[in-house]
């Protein structure tokens, strides 16, 4: 059902160091993260020395609790959050070390987003929003832009509402515009907080299969979920309780 | 092909028309009255010293208490520090208009400034211009300056009694309307002038000789020298026998006048610009709350690989374009205002347009305030509202991480 956005053969990633990504080389290696917060009430513990590698290709849920530090850990993925300790390594570049601006531009290009609630700019339509991160990543002309977004939005299969506002369209097609947005930039790595937590069950297997064919195409993917059924179908859930991975399958 | 950033910018100014329309007009409100009053300022200055100078104007004057002849406006003429005099009469009448089958208590007396000049056709100092009706003025008839003719409530044509300060009332018909700019305007003074043939003095009581004395320094004089030649002519005045009881000093090359007009367009101008700060609070107001508003947006921008200065040079954009639009309103309208107040300045002044050009510069400001103005003031919420992190935009670790809220620009 789904086609890679590029039409490309499974993933061939390659590290900072110029090295081929083989088998057991990660995409992502955390290394002791801590994460504190000032909060009103003191300071919060998110993680407790956090160690995750996750391999090129791998399909992982991250499971636990509300407040058990799943979304704390993805924004460290991301980079959208620093730790407060601890390093992270995403594809060989060091994101602990990131600032804000060096952290956007490289989310831009290497990592894509799929937040719960879509998070589509609502006076932009569902084409302009996949054309907005090639736009601030600049990495594709201006005049391919609308054809490659289009070609996206035909792999999610919502083509045919393109020139909507995100509000004319259903909750299951605005989270597949997520989608077509996160991959606007081709980046290797999927992050998702949540992705079906605003969609009825069958819409959520809808989304989930899309994952499923990314992950087929060579894409890696850390999914945040509170849905056991979809943590159960993916290759290696993750499970996290006050801020420590208290349980790692495959 | 317009880039996916600027469609969200020009969606957002017209997905909320109200609030465009709001502050493009209260920019163009400020850029208009700080464009009319530039441009007022410029053409009324120029065309009113362009009015002055063909009067030639004195750049001094004595009053004398008694009369003098032309052997003394030749004996001043001659001095190496005066380049021209001429002598005339002037003095205070009251006169009333006569109105048929009123009687006496038909009008009030009131006060009118009478001038005689001798030689209406070859005055060189302070020259008086027709407008309309007889020139010059006939013998027992009386012209009016223009701007004193609303004051006087009467018409060409009409009569007047005229009572002499000897408390003789003589009829004199206005025969014509004169230009006078070397007076202030009566409706500014609050006194009427008329002007009678030199021939028309003793006809109702008045010496056949001069009282006032005009006289133009010589070329290159500035206010010193001017008031140094003032002080000889007065000397020489009163070594002739005549009592001055008023001299007056005009700083040659400026119009007494100007100083008068500038004060009302600067207390204009003033008002133009508290308007503009007025629109630069609203702006500050609507980006603050604009931010608040898109402060997720920002987040999700953020997280999908927007710079902050990216993002910064969308919101710039957007102002400019508020800007750009107000310009678009503002300069011909400020133009057209410039003309109705230039005319109406210049008719309240008592001189005439003779050209109306909207200097370069008074364009050029506009354009520059129109587009600093929006972008200055907008800085303060622009920077402070693009500090929030893609993560507390998005309130994915709650709003308040214990950061936001201890820097300068957010306890502005």
């Amino acid at each position: 059902m789904f086609i890679s956005p590029l039409k490309s053969p499974a993933p061939a990633h390659i590290a900072q160091d110029g090295r081929r990504d083989e088998e057991g080389v990660p995409l992502i290696e955390l290394r002791q993260v801590v994460k504190k917060y000032q909060g009103a009430a003191g300071v919060v513990l998110a993680l407790r020395g956090v160690d995750l590698r996750v391999k090129v290709g791998e399909f992982v849920a991250i499971v636990g609790k509300s407040g058990s530090g799943k979304s704390t850990l993805v924004n460290m993925i991301t980079g959208i959050d620093r730790p407060t300790a601890g390093e992270i390594w995403v594809g060989g570049t060091a994101v602990h070390t990131l600032g804000e601006g060096q952290g956007a531009a490289w989310r831009g290009r290497h990592v894509a987003i799929v937040f719960q609630s879509f998070q589509l700019l609502p006076t932009l339509s569902v084409l302009q929003n996949v054309m907005l991160p090639m736009d601030f990543a600049d990495r594709y002309p201006v005049r391919e832009q609308r054809d490659r977004a289009m070609h996206l939005l035909e792999q999610v299969e919502i083509a045919e509402h393109a020139h909507k506002l995100p509000s004319a369209v259903s909750g299951g097609q605005q989270q597949r515009v997520a989608i077509a947005r996160a991959l606007a930039n081709d980046p290797p790595l999927l992050v998702a907080d949540e992705p079906t937590g605003n969609l009825d069950s069958s819409t959520a297997r809808s989304v989930f299969r899309v994952f499923e064919d990314l992950v087929d195409q060579g894409k890696t993917i850390v999914m945040v979920t509170h849905d056991k059924d979809l943590a159960q179908r993916v290759e290696r859930a993750v499970t996290l309780a006050d801020g420590e991975i208290v349980d790692d399958r495959a | 092909m317009i880039r996916a950033r600027w469609y969200k910018v020009l969606n957002d100014l017209w997905g909320n028309k109200t609030r465009t329309i709001l502050i493009v007009l209260s920019i163009a409100v400020g850029l208009f009255a700080v464009g009319m009053i530039v441009s007022s300022q410029a053409i009324l200055s120029t065309e009113l010293a362009k009015s002055y100078a063909t009067i030639n104007p004195s750049s001094g004057t004595l009053r004398t208490n008694e009369p003098f002849d032309d052997d003394f406006v030749q004996s001043v003429r001659r001095m190496p520090e005066v380049q021209d005099a001429e002598g005339r009469r002037s003095f205070g009448v009251r006169f009333r208009v006569r109105s048929e089958g009123a009687g006496d208590q038909a009008e009030e007396w009131r006060n009118l400034q009478v001038f005689a000049v001798p030689d209406y056709a070859n005055m060189r100092i302070n020259k008086i211009r027709p407008v309309s009706g007889a020139w010059p003025p006939p013998e027992h008839e009386l012209l009016i300056e223009r701007a004193a003719l609303q004051l006087i409530r009467a018409q060409v044509g009409d009569v007047v009694l005229i009572e002499t300060p000897g408390r003789q009332v003589r009829e004199m018909r206005i025969s014509g309307l004169v230009h006078d700019l070397s007076q202030l305007p009566a409706p500014i003074d609050g006194t009427p002038y008329g002007y009678i043939a030199f021939d028309t003095l003793e006809w109702i009581g008045e010496p056949r000789g001069y009282n006032e004395l005009h006289f133009v320094a010589r070329d290159g004089a500035d206010k010193d020298e001017a008031q140094r030649v003032v002080n000889l002519v007065k000397d020489k005045a009163e070594k002739s026998g005549l009592t001055i009881p008023m001299s007056m000093t005009a700083e040659p090359g400026q119009v007494p006048l100007n100083d008068v007009l500038q004060a009302i367009l600067l207390l204009l101008g003033v008002l133009g610009v508290l308007s503009l700060l007025l629109s630069a609070f609203l702006i500050v107001n609507t980006i603050s709350a604009l931010l608040a508003q898109q402060v997720r947006q920002v987040g999700v921008m953020k997280a999908i690989g927007a710079r902050t200065r990216q993002i910064m040079g969308m919101y710039l954009v957007m102002v400019l374009i508020y800007g750009v639009v107000a310009l678009l309103l503002a300069v011909p309208l400020g133009t057209l205002g410039a003309r109705a107040l230039s005319r109406y300045m210049a008719s309240l002044f008592n001189f005439d347009l003779t050209a109306f050009h909207v200097p370069p510069q008074a364009i050029v400001l506009q354009v520059v305030i129109g587009l600093a103005v929006p972008v200055l003031a907008s800085l303060v919420p622009i920077l402070s509202g693009l500090r929030v992190t893609a993560a507390q935009a998005m309130n994915t670790l709650g709003l308040n991480n214990g950061q936001f809220g201890k820097g300068f620009i957010d306890r502005l």
